[in-house]
């Protein structure tokens, strides 16, 4: 694959001519890092791999709404955070009650895709207690190590309210490992 | 208390990303995808004919049972129903109950008419025949 230009894809997605190949270059430089993004919201890989599909149809099938005033990325990822979260509410709505006892640490510590220690499980438990909007900007902030202006566009909130849903998004998961250690 | 650093220093001790994915799945995601995208308005690219999202096989099962369960809901409906105006036809109506021979006696044309009715043709049996 060669350099990825944002300015010429963009130009490139706006032709219907060029669209699919340009959005065949966003495919290959994006989903990566959204598919990283996702799965820790997610938290397992074949759920990570129907919101990842479901994020770039929805972002194909809405293309037209894109605006030059964000990056690509950047609404990419407003996308998938979207959709990993709709899809996290509806699958605990339908949670069967046999699931019901069984706790994401220990599910996440017998799935073959996990490879981390008790500590890298419980952190994941931690964050999926959090309510919707902080266990977002928690998983942008912490894990994606990604800078608060980026988040402010796509959550469309102020830096200082993203700075406080933060700090409060870490004190519940501290307070969560005081209380199961 | 447990500060974020203290986690963050005991999550550093374990793999930085405690998740992985299947061999090659990144290499392979950027085809899978583009083959699954739905065709625009007057394009003519053969693989972006299936606007499918890939699903897991239980719901696929799922989509192709209700389908099917719904075609043979009409079939049988009109199965029934012409068995009924065959009936009212020949009246007085017959002394015997109906046969393995009365209902042969639907010619092949009408359940082609049966089967245009339901909008189901040879390759959608065949499909479902074949597993898929």
């Amino acid at each position: 694959m060669g350099t990825f230009n944002e300015e010429i894809i963009i130009n490139q997605l706006k032709d219907p001519k060029t669209r699919r190949k340009a959005f065949e270059s966003v495919v290959g430089q994006y989903s990566e890092k959204l598919y990283w993004q996702i799965r820790r919201i997610v938290n397992f890989h074949d759920d990570a791999d129907d919101v990842l599909q479901n994020t770039f149809l929805k972002a194909w099938t809405n293309i037209d709404s894109f605006r030059n005033d964000s990056k690509l990325y950047t609404w990419l990822s407003r996308i998938a955070i979207n959709e990993s979260l709709s899809y996290v509410a509806k699958q605990k709505t339908n949670i069967s009650i046999d699931n019901e006892d069984i706790n994401l640490a220990e599910r996440l510590e017998s799935d073959n895709y996990f490879d981390g220690d008790e500590t890298a499980a419980m952190l994941q438990e931690a964050v999926d207690q959090l309510p919707e909007k902080q266990k977002a900007v928690f998983t942008l902030k912490y894990f994606q190590e990604m800078k608060y202006e980026d988040m402010s566009q796509i959550f469309g909130t102020s830096v200082g309210a993203l700075k406080a849903s933060y700090h409060l998004a870490v004190k519940k998961i501290e307070e969560y490992f005081n209380n199961h250690d | 208390m447990k500060s974020e650093i203290e986690i963050k220093k005991r999550l550093s001790e374990g793999p930085t990303n405690p998740f992985r994915v299947p061999e090659n799945y990144f290499e392979d995601f950027t085809a899978r995808m583009m083959s699954r995208l739905p065709a625009e308005e007057g394009e003519t690219s053969t693989d972006a004919t299936t606007p499918v999202i890939e699903m897991n096989a239980h719901k696929r099962r799922g989509k192709w049972m209700s389908w099917i369960t719904a075609v043979a809901a009409v079939m049988v409906g009109v199965v029934i129903g012409l068995h009924i105006v065959d009936n009212n036809q020949n009246t007085p109506a017959p002394t015997t109950t109906p046969t393995y021979a009365s209902v042969q006696s639907v010619s092949e044309e009408e359940y082609e008419d049966m089967a245009e009715y339901a909008m189901i043709d040879a390759g959608d049996v065949y499909a479902y025949l074949s597993g898929f």
